[in-house]
């Protein structure tokens, strides 16, 4: 009696499960290990996939676009998550005291993480406008810069991708404050308490409680930042697509460019999605791993 | 000390105010501008308000209406209800089957999704899923959208509703069995009302990510009747935007004010989604 009631539990288990893990299986496990055959292939997006072999692996090493594109996502990476994390750690700690009206400041910085990168794309784009943008008229009236002499921040390859990524801080900086506030809160007050008694001073307390107590967050925000650098897409869609001059070429737009955009090469723009996949995955583990280490230590 | 106390209050307010200001002047700027008459705003896009005092709202309807930013707006609330809903029918179908009937090879399963979560495959599914999705000769539909975002919505919602589902006592489910519900009843009458949070967070969350994706409707909804509003203002932007820069901004504003006024009410439920899908166990 008990046993067949079980059984029948596991097949309604089982049924309850099927849709959800076949749509998965089906649109993104399926699609994975086809995306590897795919790379193997040479295919114009109509028709059958050709088996080439590693050809388009071997193509790779010899294309300066990938590599020049990764260097710009590796600029774009230090860059941002620099800020992210080192600022976003300093803010939370101000956000997690008890203020009045802190809530409301929390409601505010975190505004521009539910708006779409298009539509932050195209107010940015306004703001950097070179003669009639919110920034450079700002800085004439504050006499920083000459009427006569602006910065087309998009339209020059020195300031392009420095562009770009001030407005990706802007769409995530509440994200990442967010992520570290929601780690200092789980911190116990009792340590700090303790530590008071003893006479230990801001800096010392944040670096040897607050940090080692929410080390697994500092390396959560890592991976997402790292991650986000080199998936970075709509943004460069929406200001520059890559331009001036190939400033902001970045290893998505090549991808896509490579495939769906221009030249059809889908085989080969499979094969980059790959080896940037692998490098994510590595860069991914290699984390993982450290914050595993992290948690021995403690 | 009391007076270097007061020093910290002044510095954190102080940057706290700043960093606010970053946020809040470009948005109202934007408004601003998407009030003023073409004339004006070529001469005056960097004041905050129309100069002469005449604010002209009929940039809106003009922007509703041009570039299809109307027919894109009902797209996109389309697909994305569409989605949302089959995500949470199967995603809590199974995260039911996880948590309550914790069947033989549930642990696994919820393993699977949760390790999947972790991994960055969006981007290298790309060009396989578009085979796919050609070969069921659904490039240039909305069914086709829907399907894949569905898949990518579901590991997350499975995981967030298993976790939600766990906090309630499992004897709930046998008392009612006892009284005679059958587990059709006892997920409508009990567990579902019980699970309104969780379904909350993940409806947003997954509500804002497809509202705001611009990469699955740039592969699949080339045609201007099928664009979702991520495209149309791309496109907008390149084709009206260089001409009426009042009507593009009152695009932009359209686009932007309905999703900032919504995450202003149900903010909670928007953070506690976006910290509980990159908190994973």
């Amino acid at each position: 009696m008990l046993k067949s009631k079980k059984k029948r539990d596991n097949i309604f288990g089982y049924l309850f499960s099927l849709p959800a893990l076949f749509i998965y299986g089906a649109f993104t496990i399926y699609p994975f290990f086809y995306g590897i055959y795919i790379s193997f292939c040479e295919w114009s997006g109509f028709g059958e996939p050709t088996f080439i072999g590693i050809q388009n692996y071997l193509k790779i090493p010899g294309d300066s676009a990938v590599f020049s594109a990764l260097a710009h996502n590796a600029l774009y990476a230090v860059g941002t998550v620099s800020v992210k994390v080192v600022f976003g750690f300093l803010i939370a700690l101000i956000l997690n005291k008890s203020l009045k009206g802190i809530t409301a400041f929390r409601t505010i910085l975190f505004i521009p993480v539910v708006i779409s990168f298009i539509a932050i794309g195209a107010i940015w784009t306004w703001i950097l406008n070179p003669t009639q943008g919110l920034l450079n008229n700002l800085l004439i009236a504050i006499g920083v810069m000459d009427r006569g002499n602006v910065t087309a921040w998009l339209g020059d390859e020195r300031y392009a991708l420095i562009s770009l990524m001030i407005v990706d801080l802007w769409k995530w900086m509440g994200y990442h404050i967010v992520l570290f506030l929601a780690g200092l809160q789980t911190i116990s007050p009792d340590l700090y308490e303790s530590a008071e008694i003893d006479g230990v001073n801001w800096y010392q307390k944040t670096v040897y409680i607050t940090i080692p107590q929410i080390k697994n967050v500092f390396y959560m925000n890592l991976t997402f930042c790292l991650v986000g650098a080199f998936n970075v897409f709509d943004i460069v869609m929406a200001m520059t697509e890559g331009g001036p001059y190939g400033a902001t070429e970045v290893i998505s737009k090549y991808i896509y460019d490579t495939s769906f955009g221009a030249t059809n090469m889908f085989g080969y723009a499979m094969s980059i999605s790959m080896f940037v996949f692998v490098l994510m995955l590595a860069v991914t583990l290699i984390i993982l791993k450290f914050m595993r280490k992290a948690e021995e230590n403690m | 000390m009391k007076a270097k106390r007061l020093i910290v209050k002044i510095l954190d307010y102080t940057v706290l105010a700043i960093l606010s200001a970053v946020i809040i002047v470009p948005l109202f700027w934007l408004l601003g501008n998407s009030v003023k008459s073409n004339k004006d705003i070529r001469v005056n896009m960097a004041k905050f308000f129309p100069s002469s005092g005449e604010w002209q709202f009929e940039n809106y309807t003009s922007a509703w209406k041009r570039g299809n930013i109307g027919q894109s707006v009902l797209n996109s609330i389309i697909i994305t209800a569409v989605s949302v809903f089959l995500i949470i029918v199967v995603a809590y179908l199974a995260a039911y089957a996880i948590a309550r009937i914790r069947y033989k090879g549930s642990g696994i399963v919820l393993g699977l999704f949760v390790s999947l979560m972790m991994v960055p495959l969006s981007q290298v599914v790309m060009i396989p899923q578009y085979r796919m999705i050609s070969s069921m000769n659904l490039v240039s539909t909305h069914i086709g959208v829907v399907l894949l975002y569905v898949a990518a919505g579901i590991p997350f919602s499975v995981f967030l509703l298993t976790s939600f589902l766990r906090t309630f006592p499992i004897e709930m489910d046998e008392a009612a069995s006892i009284d005679g519900c059958n587990r059709i009843q006892i997920i409508i009458k009990i567990l579902l009302p019980l699970s309104r949070p969780g379904l909350a967070t993940v409806i947003i969350f997954q509500s804002m990510n497809i509202w705001n994706d611009y990469f699955i409707p740039l592969i699949y909804l080339r045609s201007p009747a099928m664009r979702t509003i991520t495209l149309s203002l791309k496109n907008f932007m390149g084709q009206w935007g260089l001409v009426d820069y009042n009507t593009l901004f009152a695009a932009i504003a359209t686009v932007t004010l309905p999703i900032v006024i919504i995450y202003v009410i149900f903010q909670k439920q928007f953070i506690s989604g976006l910290i509980s899908g990159s908190v994973k166990g």
